[in-house]
């Protein structure tokens, strides 16, 4: 249990209250509709203040940088892919918007900060993409190039969440611009998720408060922030619903749109 | 129930309060600003046993908070809003 303002209060609560003291001091990026992630824009997150029991909520460059990574035109590369002047060689890009919560041990860079650097982006939603087969009117059987359709994902009666998130600073070396990038961490689909994401079948890793409370303020052994990162939010908890295809540009993104041709979801435990 | 304005004033203690809804997830909020006094803003969450009590956002105001929410509480009721 906590103290907010000198009261005994659950961990939710005061996790809720704090947040509410970051949202009344007008934080304009709070109310962007949608973050796009390949935009590499910037995301709302909740840092952890060293020895307190406290956050500050700031901006980070959605997109992980590996420290490695010497310049801008060294990230440009890594992320887009292309051919090596030195080699000739095609590199794949590296996308690293997201972490995948069972292979945060597995990678130097991410180990690292998912020991010491544990943080929460906020959220009011997001979307996926889902894959439609359509029947081919000949054969009657599906065909093979699907159709997508975005939908938007948010959960019941909660206008902010908390996705489990990893940060670093890192440093152009050659300009000296200091930022502070975020990766979102990933779990397996549950029932609705599968469904609508249904080409990967992964979702964000959605915390309840007093996870949200732990994952960020507690001393986590490897076990812990590993069974945390596994975190597979409730479905019934969840919703989901299709928008149109030109969300991105539209004047309310989340706006619902209604596909005659898509099935519904079928309802998920 | 009458529909609740985003704002109004009222009187305490031969002060006049302004009062403002805040729009803040989850939580009944109001800004209240007096001629002469910093703007308070007090929200209504619960304590550990879940009872409701009015605290001030950011915290370090808990006296004012308390004393302030009850006013704008009593004044929403008398008006039927709540």
């Amino acid at each position: 249990m906590c103290y907010y303002n000198g009261v005994k209060v659950t961990r939710a609560e005061y996790i809720r209250l704090k947040n509410l003291e970051k949202l009344v001091a007008n934080y304009n990026f709070l109310v962007k509709p949608l973050s796009i992630g390949f935009e590499y824009g910037t995301q709302a997150v909740l840092k952890p203040i060293d020895g307190k029991e406290d956050f500050d909520i700031v901006e980070m460059e959605w997109g992980f940088i590996p420290p490695k990574i010497p310049n801008r035109a060294a990230l440009e590369r890594f992320r887009k892919g292309g051919i090596n002047a030195n080699t000739g060689k095609f590199e794949k890009p590296f996308i690293t918007l997201n972490a995948i919560g069972e292979e945060l041990f597995q990678k130097t860079s991410y180990k690292e900060a998912a020991l010491s650097r544990r943080c929460l982006v906020l959220s009011s939603g997001f979307y996926e993409w889902r894959h439609h087969f359509p029947l081919s009117k000949k054969t009657g059987k599906p065909l093979k190039t699907a159709v997508k359709y975005p939908y938007h994902i948010s959960l019941v009666d909660k206008e902010y969440f908390f996705m489990a998130g990893i940060w670093t600073p890192w440093t152009d070396k050659q300009t000296g611009e200091y930022v502070e990038s975020v990766a979102i961490l990933t779990a397996g689909a549950n029932g609705m998720m599968k469904q609508v994401h249904n080409s990967k079948e992964r979702m964000p890793v959605i915390l309840n408060e007093d996870l949200a409370f732990e994952w960020m303020f507690d001393a986590l052994d490897e076990k812990r922030v590993t069974e945390i990162a596994a975190t597979q939010y409730p479905a019934a908890e969840m919703q989901a619903y299709s928008i149109r295809k030109d969300f991105l540009h539209a004047l309310d993104p989340k706006e619902a749109f209604v596909y005659p041709e898509l099935p519904p979801l079928e309802i998920a435990a | 129930m009458n529909q609740e304005p985003n704002s109004f004033s009222l009187e305490y203690n031969g002060r006049t309060l302004q009062v403002e809804k805040l729009n803040l997830p989850g939580y009944r909020a109001y800004r209240v600003s007096a001629e002469g006094s910093i703007s308070l803003i007090v929200a209504r969450a619960k304590d550990f046993e879940a009872h409701h009590f009015w605290t001030s956002i950011p915290e370090g105001r808990q006296v004012e908070a308390e004393r302030v929410g009850a006013v704008v509480e009593e004044y929403l009721r008398a008006k039927n809003y709540i």
